[in-house]
């Protein structure tokens, strides 16, 4: 293991990573794997660039985060990489600025496109240093057969809320699957509450808990939270959640024998492939209160591209300008369901997003938490200490009180 | 006249034994030279430039790093999350090493008498063997789902009090786990085993058996001992596994719920390549090497010992 760790951190940068020069036509991208979007991207650029050759590598989640930073940090990166706005994993742009391994892409025009809080996640030391051409929301997502058959609508309301577990478990089926084993849903619903109770009402949360002015432990955290455990007590959530897998959670929507799951939007594609055929889904922001005109929708810039410092930069950011362009993101809403992060003319988001297209473009919407959060320690100690939370070892104090020691770091 | 099988005018010696030994010796040198050198290349010196962060604070993206001294160690020691770690890889080292080589002993025990199905048992008890890691930990993590495979089974035959949230519950997680290794691996302990006990001569055991020894007594007076090699690199390699477990709890569980299954080996991951602590799991990489080899040179000692 000292071995990997060396080899890792021991190489050093050379001039062009991926083996492409300035003014080459050959560029290299590191996405995801199989990117339908992507692909489809790259193929129409490299039609609108004669000459221009585009090759793509594919990493799963969450291999992607330790492959691509290690490449960045040595020296063996492509020329466009995949990057998360904020900070909170090895590979956002917060975290990579530290070493400078990005290209400065402040003075491409897309950039102005975005608002200034959307522009600080996309930037760090003042320099714009990736773009996604997508947004991720975590909605309540809604099977609507499942819903009807017990004679109930989405909750706009929290009473509604733990009247829908109630309703569900009195059919012997639960309200909302939750998988909480590592990698699972088990973050995204507490998001979903600060949403509305955090984050909506106080935008500069995050800037008073930089200034040392705030902490989660005296804040409407504790109320999210003890919401999130009055949920569980409720038996909202699926049966010995922390022993269940996204994949057994995502099936139990599928199938109806969960009405919902509250998770980031980019996950209902996969729900829809377990699906019987007819099965429809909806979505609606998961209320907190009892006042629906206060519910607060959680929308992030997703993930999205930055160019490496060292790689072929000209090529890089030309690719993103075309990524960003209107031709570009065309392409991308019709290749897959994204929910653009920039105003496309005519565009239809799927029918299962229809419930929040509207939201997503007011002003009843927040951030992710943890974009804004100072170092990817504390996402790990949240996830910890959450499925603590959920196994009944850690009290909402205890929680936010590890939360408030990694803040500080 | 001189011939060449003169010997030196000079008045030189003849090279001795000592000498032709140093002569042999020297050239045995120049071919083991290329091999060493590549060793050192990829391994050493990537280790020792490895350990040598762990006395830094750099987190592995940043172009900045400063000598630190042994903060990185103390915060190892004054961390609930490392503590738990350490303590969950001494649990899975020694319990491993111990059930594992017992349950391959007992099985080559079995599998080396004259049973008609002797050939096929040894190959389903060795075919985990041959599954990655990877693929067991997927297996068994959908296996032991809380309605997965496992818990129907119990629930059928009637013993549904049994069932458990094997990965969910922290109590219990990090037994599931070990099962899962000790179920992947019994079998590469009951081939080594099983190679010990055919090298044993039958005229042995049936000169023992004559003289009136039970079964019992013939393992434990002349099995037992003749199998000694076959038990020094079984319970080295078990423990040293053991320490070293990565794959199948990463898979399952990833450390959790609530790093109630982390290991050494998962928090270097965690701490080097998600976490931006790569002086953390520096650190944490020459404490758990620090382990394996102590571990190992004291049991080496100790069977090397009962050997002669």
């Amino acid at each position: 293991m000292t071995t990997a760790l060396a080899l890792a951190g021991c190489s050093t940068n050379s001039d062009s990573g991926s083996g492409s020069t300035s003014g080459s036509k050959n560029l290299t991208v590191a996405g995801w794997a199989d990117d339908a979007v992507m692909k489809a991207v790259i193929a129409q650029f490299e039609k609108d660039n004669p000459g221009v050759k585009v090759k793509l590598t594919g990493y799963p989640w969450p291999a992607i985060l330790t492959q691509i930073n290690t490449q960045l940090v040595s020296g063996t990166a492509a020329d466009v990489n995949v990057v998360f706005p904020g900070n909170g994993n090895p590979i956002t742009a917060q975290t990579l600025a530290k070493g400078k391994y990005l290209a400065d892409l402040s003075s491409e025009s897309w950039a102005s496109n975005f608002n200034e809080a959307t522009k600080n996640v996309m930037s760090a030391d003042g320099k714009v240093l990736m773009v996604a051409n997508n947004s991720t929301i975590i909605p309540a997502t809604y099977n609507t057969q499942a819903l009807k058959a017990i004679g109930k609508t989405a909750p706009t309301t929290w009473s509604q809320v733990l009247d829908l577990c109630s309703a569900a478990k009195a059919k012997g089926k639960v309200a909302y699957a939750m998988a909480g084993l590592a990698g699972g849903t088990f973050n995204y619903l507490p998001y979903a509450l600060t949403a509305t109770l955090v984050y909506g009402p106080n935008p500069d949360f995050s800037a008073q808990q930089a200034a040392g002015k705030a902490t989660f432990s005296d804040s409407e955290w504790t109320t999210a939270l003890t919401k999130y455990q009055q949920m569980l007590k409720a038996g909202c959530f699926t049966k010995d959640s922390l022993g269940t897998s996204l994949d057994v959670a995502q099936k139990q929507v599928a199938t109806g024998d969960a009405l919902g799951i509250v998770t980031v939007s980019n996950q209902i594609v996969d729900i829809q492939k377990d699906a019987p055929s007819g099965t429809t889904f909806e979505t609606a922001a998961l209320p907190a209160t009892d006042d629906p005109s206060q519910t607060v929708l959680p929308v992030g810039l997703g993930a999205g591209y930055g160019v490496n410092a060292k790689g072929n930069v000209a090529l890089g950011k030309k690719f993103l300008d075309f990524y960003m362009s209107k031709k570009g993101m065309g392409v991308a809403v019709k290749a897959g369901s994204i929910f653009p992060s920039t105003t496309v003319e005519g565009f239809k988001p799927a029918p299962a997003l229809a419930g929040v297209s509207d939201q997503v473009r007011s002003d009843k919407t927040a951030a992710f938490p943890d974009q804004t959060w100072p170092n990817a320690n504390l996402t790990q100690v949240y996830q910890d200490e959450l499925q603590k939370l959920l196994g009944g070892q850690a009290s909402v104090k205890d929680v936010l009180a590890a939360m408030d020691a990694a803040y500080k770091g | 006249m001189a011939t060449s099988t003169d010997p030196a005018p000079t008045g030189a010696p003849a090279p001795g034994p000592r000498r032709r030994y140093r002569s042999y010796a020297q050239s045995v040198w120049w071919f083991v030279l290329p091999a060493a050198a590549l060793y050192a290349f990829a391994v050493i010196v990537p280790a020792v430039q490895g350990s040598l962060f762990a006395f830094t604070d750099w987190d592995g993206v940043s172009s900045v790093k400063h000598w630190v001294g042994l903060r990185q160690f103390r915060s190892i020691f004054d961390d609930t999350n490392s503590l738990t770690a350490i303590k969950n890889t001494l649990l899975i080292a020694v319990t491993v090493t111990v059930v594992q080589n017992a349950i391959g002993l007992l099985i080559a025990l079995g599998v080396n008498s004259q049973i008609k199905s002797r050939n096929f048992l040894r190959v389903l008890f060795f075919a985990p063997v041959v599954i990655t890691s990877i693929a067991v930990g997927f297996l068994w993590q959908n296996l032991l789902a809380p309605e997965g495979a496992l818990n129907q089974v119990l629930k059928n035959i009637g013993l549904g009090g049994m069932r458990q949230n094997w990965l969910g519950d922290p109590k219990v997680a990090i037994w599931a786990i070990i099962a899962v290794v000790i179920w992947q691996f019994v079998g590469y302990s009951m081939v080594i085993f099983l190679a010990g006990l055919q090298g044993i001569p039958d005229e042995v055991i049936e000169a023992a058996a004559i003289d009136g020894a039970g079964p019992v007594r013939r393992f434990w007076y002349i099995v037992r001992p003749m199998l000694a090699p076959a038990f020094t690199i079984n319970l080295m390699l078990s423990l040293i596994g053991g320490f070293k477990l990565f794959d199948q709890v990463f898979v399952m569980t990833q450390g959790g719920p609530g790093g109630a299954t982390d290991t050494i080996s998962t928090l270097i991951y965690k701490d080097a390549f998600q976490l931006g602590r790569f002086s953390n799991g520096a650190a944490l990489a020459v404490v758990l090497t620090l382990f394996v080899a102590a571990a190992s040179a004291f049991q080496y000692r100790m069977i090397s010992k009962n050997e002669g």
